[in-house]
């Protein structure tokens, strides 16, 4: 997806259309023989978009976003990333095509994928690119022939910015977060387990989105830890947003071929928010009522490692000892819920009605569970 | 292990408490381990190396049995922590 231009940020409809271009353009397979043959399929998309536009020498483009309260300055669009004006902050994170080596000189670790040296990570993902994110301020990336915009854009988004949080000191958890009563609430599970589709509900309800899959948590005062909007924007599945009564919109479409969308949501939250309880999402079986409750504390402590956005990534990052004391600080400032509910959303009201009774009990810090009347 | 030997822990491991129970984490990071009541006081006590028979009289005392009493559950509990590499025995020279 490409951002429309937006006056508000300066960005006039021929600037953009120009930077459009050329981003285009470097998303084009880089071949000696004419771009046009049967190989290039996959790229219909921008092969249409660069028929449309010329390519115009220019100055690089630079898109700026604020994300987990870092200013990104980036060379490509970022679908999903809702465009922010800081265009008067000295960036902080930068984003930009390069030369990435196929291999690091030195690696402490290795495998097919991916290889890291003291700050640096470099990932080999076949048929999108090899990234090299460096000292958590950087992301290079290379692209293979043929990568789709879109495709670039989830890896910089996901994996990549997973790898540089974490080489900020950063915990990064598979998660979904929306701010409640001033204190952010998480919904951790594996995909599919219905993370954003929960924050979707509990957006239409009236609270605002913090962070959608990748939760980044940094260290406050004490053991608190706080959760920095991403600034981005949901994924949702085709049959959650006819559910929610959203209409999805065909250009924002994740990827090809694949039936989720992103959706930006009615309040986004602008402030780091502290963690107040992190859920970890469980399908009750049938006739199991919704309930909620604590878990114990090596339980909660096994939950977090296994709900790392990427748990091979905190031992390729030599991350275990940071986990290990973030997991500790968490149950001690927050605590870890198992929140066993029915997935239908005849009744999600219920769910919701729940959560927010819970929510209240945290404040008071009278009871630690919960569950629906039979 | 007889009376004599003396116990250490074993070299990086984490600990820390919540709430009653201490957490700990192994020096591979492999795995966490949960210690409740006198096993975490036991981990405390471990701090400096003990004999047995020392670490049986100081947990006896905080506790107020006698350590006869309790000898034979710490040693199933210390051989609970050998198992996982927690902490290393050493025997005595006279044993």
């Amino acid at each position: 997806m490409i951002a429309d231009s937006n006056p508000a940020l300066g960005v006039t409809h021929e600037q953009h259309t120009a930077e459009r271009s050329k981003y285009l353009a470097c998303l084009l397979p880089r071949r000696t023989h004419p771009p046009f043959g049967m190989d290039c399929h996959c790229n219909a998309r921008a092969l249409g978009a660069l028929m449309k536009f010329d390519v115009s020498s220019g100055p690089t483009p630079h898109y700026r976003y604020s994300i987990c309260g870092l200013v990104v300055q980036s060379e490509v669009v970022l679908a999903s990333a809702i465009m922010a004006a800081v265009e008067h902050q000295a960036p902080d994170i930068i984003i930009r095509a390069g030369d990435v080596p196929a291999r690091l000189e030195s690696a402490l670790h290795a495998t097919e994928a991916w290889e890291t040296q003291n700050g640096l990570f470099l990932l080999r993902i076949p048929g999108v690119a090899r990234f090299l994110v460096r000292q958590g301020c950087e992301i290079v990336f290379d692209l293979d022939p043929g990568c789709e915009s879109r495709t670039l854009s989830l890896y910089l988004l996901g994996t990549c910015f997973a790898i540089l949080l974490q080489q900020r000191g950063n915990l990064v958890l598979h998660a979904s977060a929306i701010a409640g009563g001033g204190r952010a609430m998480l919904f951790c599970g594996r995909s599919g387990a219905g993370k954003s589709t929960l924050a979707a509900m509990l957006c239409r309800r009236g609270y605002a989105l913090l962070n959608d899959d990748v939760c980044n948590l940094t260290p406050a005062t004490g053991d608190s830890y706080e959760v920095r909007p991403d600034g981005r924007m949901l994924k949702l599945w085709s049959e959650s947003l006819d559910k929610l009564e959203w209409s999805k919109q065909p250009d924002m479409a994740v990827r090809a071929n694949i039936e989720k969308y992103f959706f930006a949501p009615p309040v986004s939250e602008a402030h780091p928010q502290p963690v107040g309880a992190i859920y970890i999402l469980r399908e009750a079986s049938p006739g199991e009522q919704n309930s909620i409750c604590r878990l114990r504390a090596i339980a909660g402590m096994n939950e977090l490692k296994r709900n790392a956005y990427r748990p091979a990534l905190v031992a390729a990052m030599e991350m275990e000892k940071a986990y290990f004391t973030a997991s500790v600080a968490l149950q001690r400032s927050a605590g870890v819920y198992l929140l066993s509910r029915q997935l239908s959303f005849g009744a999600a009201d219920l769910l919701l009605d729940l959560l927010e009774e819970h929510w209240n009990t945290l404040s008071s810090g009278v009871s630690i569970e919960a569950s629906n009347e039979p | 292990m007889n009376h004599e030997s003396t116990i250490s822990r074993s070299d990086g491991w984490l600990a820390a408490p919540i709430g009653e129970e201490l957490m700990m984490m192994s020096a591979d990071s492999s795995a966490y381990l949960s210690l409740a009541g006198s096993g975490g006081r036991i981990w405390e006590l471990l701090e400096k190396p003990r004999t047995l028979a020392g670490l049986c009289e100081a947990l006896a005392a905080e506790y107020t049995v006698q350590p006869s009493e309790i000898r034979d559950e710490v040693l199933v509990f210390l051989e609970g922590l050998h198992l996982q590499h927690a902490i290393q025995l050493h025997p005595s020279a006279l044993a």
